[in-house]
């Protein structure tokens, strides 16, 4: 086991994070940080940051410019629905490159059944910000994460996918504390090719509000 | 949530089943074996089902078993238990015909272990730190945590020494930890990824 000095002179929460220590000395590592508070906060913070960082540049380059490329975003006088459009805008190019993608590699996946799936991962516009049609989205046999902002915080909440106005599928998500957004696994494989609507609302009370919805093109496999 | 140093007083009301130290013996070790099991790539599913039998295995081996020996080291022990659960777990998979098949391309799963980590909030974060760094430490991150260079590949590109690396990876990660984790925390926890099924 290596104590809390040589870990934080080896930089091990962020070699841990980005997978670059040997087993070894992962292993000492994780021995240490199970009982060290300090080094656990900063194994997460490194986790978080790695994965949200990887993301960020994803993004970036699906749009094919980072976002200070966008100045006039920052002084336009409703800057948080820039930001919406930029990220909209983002999902639109970085939705065609994953459909595109998927495609090209669908045959690999199918031989592949002892692996991991790809899961490709879409925010979801919140139900008020929306110009009133659905954002769709299309699949074909991966599994899909559906990201729904939460603005605020409900006692309860529910999903539904629904064909033809019917009900396939629905429950209650599970929510521990406040998170601000909800992840949706959606198996598509399970799903029969076709169009679903997928809502998420938030309940407190007597209170319902719609936090997003979506259609979801399932193709033939 | 918060952290503290575990004690023979903790481990004592742990096995009494006293029910505040019991959810913080969960939200603990859920944290950190889910940190565990993440670093080892595997399967969501098979991650959580590590996760139960390992907490069910120490409170087992608390009530039921000889306990610990040390109990300022408890954190060890779950360790150690989660070690031996995964290697039983694993061993049973490999018993498997499909599991001993070699995959001629495997999937990159990355976005999967990413998902439950990922918010827009965070992403602004993170966003935000990375526009306010120069364009040359930008591209330091981009290579490291996009392209996942080498960092000696990274430093040899780009010009720059290890520290130099090491020291940017630093900061960014506190900027990161101090605008968002330790500020945002009290009111907002990390999404977790719900499934339909």
């Amino acid at each position: 086991m290596i104590d809390h000095e040589q870990a934080i002179q080896a930089q091990a929460s962020m070699r841990y994070a980005l997978g670059e220590l040997t087993p070894d000395e992962r292993d000492a590592f994780e021995e240490h940080f199970a009982d060290c508070s300090h080094c656990m906060q900063d194994v997460e913070a490194s986790t978080a940051f790695a994965a949200n960082a990887r993301q960020v540049f994803r993004d970036r380059a699906s749009v094919g410019a980072p976002a200070r490329a966008f100045p006039w975003f920052q002084w336009r006088p409703f800057p948080t629905l820039a930001l919406s459009a930029a990220f909209n805008l983002a999902l639109l190019v970085g939705l065609g490159y994953e459909v595109g993608h998927m495609h090209a590699t669908s045959s690999v996946a199918v031989e592949d059944s002892a692996g991991a799936q790809n899961v490709d991962i879409v925010p979801i516009r919140g139900a008020t910000r929306g110009s009133g049609q659905l954002q769709s989205v299309r699949v074909s046999r991966s599994p899909v994460i559906l990201t729904f902002d939460l603005p605020q915080s409900y006692e309860h909440y529910r999903y539904s996918i629904e064909r033809a106005g019917k009900a396939v599928l629905s429950g209650e998500v599970s929510v521990v504390g406040r998170p601000d957004s909800l992840n949706l696994q959606i198996p598509v494989a399970r799903l029969s090719p076709g169009e679903y609507r997928v809502t998420v609302t938030g309940t407190s009370g007597s209170a319902q509000d719609d936090l997003g919805a979506c259609l979801l093109q399932v193709e033939t496999k | 949530m918060e952290f503290h140093t575990f004690d023979a007083s903790y481990v004592e009301r742990l096995t009494e089943g006293d029910p505040a130290t019991e959810t913080h013996f969960s939200a603990y070790f859920r944290n950190f074996l889910s940190l565990k099991l993440r670093a080892r790539r595997l399967s969501l599913s098979m991650a959580e089902d590590v996760q139960q039998e390992t907490m069910l295995r120490v409170l087992k081996a608390l009530r039921q078993g000889s306990g610990v020996t040390q109990p300022e080291r408890f954190g060890a022990f779950v360790n150690s238990v989660c070690n031996n659960v995964l290697l039983e777990f694993l061993h049973k998979e490999s018993r498997q015909p499909s599991a001993l098949e070699p995959s001629a391309d495997p999937a990159d799963d990355r976005i999967d272990m990413d998902a439950g980590l990922v918010t827009q909030e965070r992403k602004r974060v993170v966003g935000e730190v990375l526009d306010g760094m120069g364009s040359k430490d930008r591209e330091i991150l981009r290579l490291v945590f996009f392209e996942e260079a080498e960092r000696e590949e990274v430093c040899l590109k780009l010009g720059v020494r290890a520290e130099y690396l090491r020291v940017l990876l630093h900061r960014a990660k506190e900027k990161f930890a101090q605008a968002y984790l330790r500020k945002g925390r009290s009111k907002s926890e990390p999404a977790r990824t719900q499934f339909c099924w």
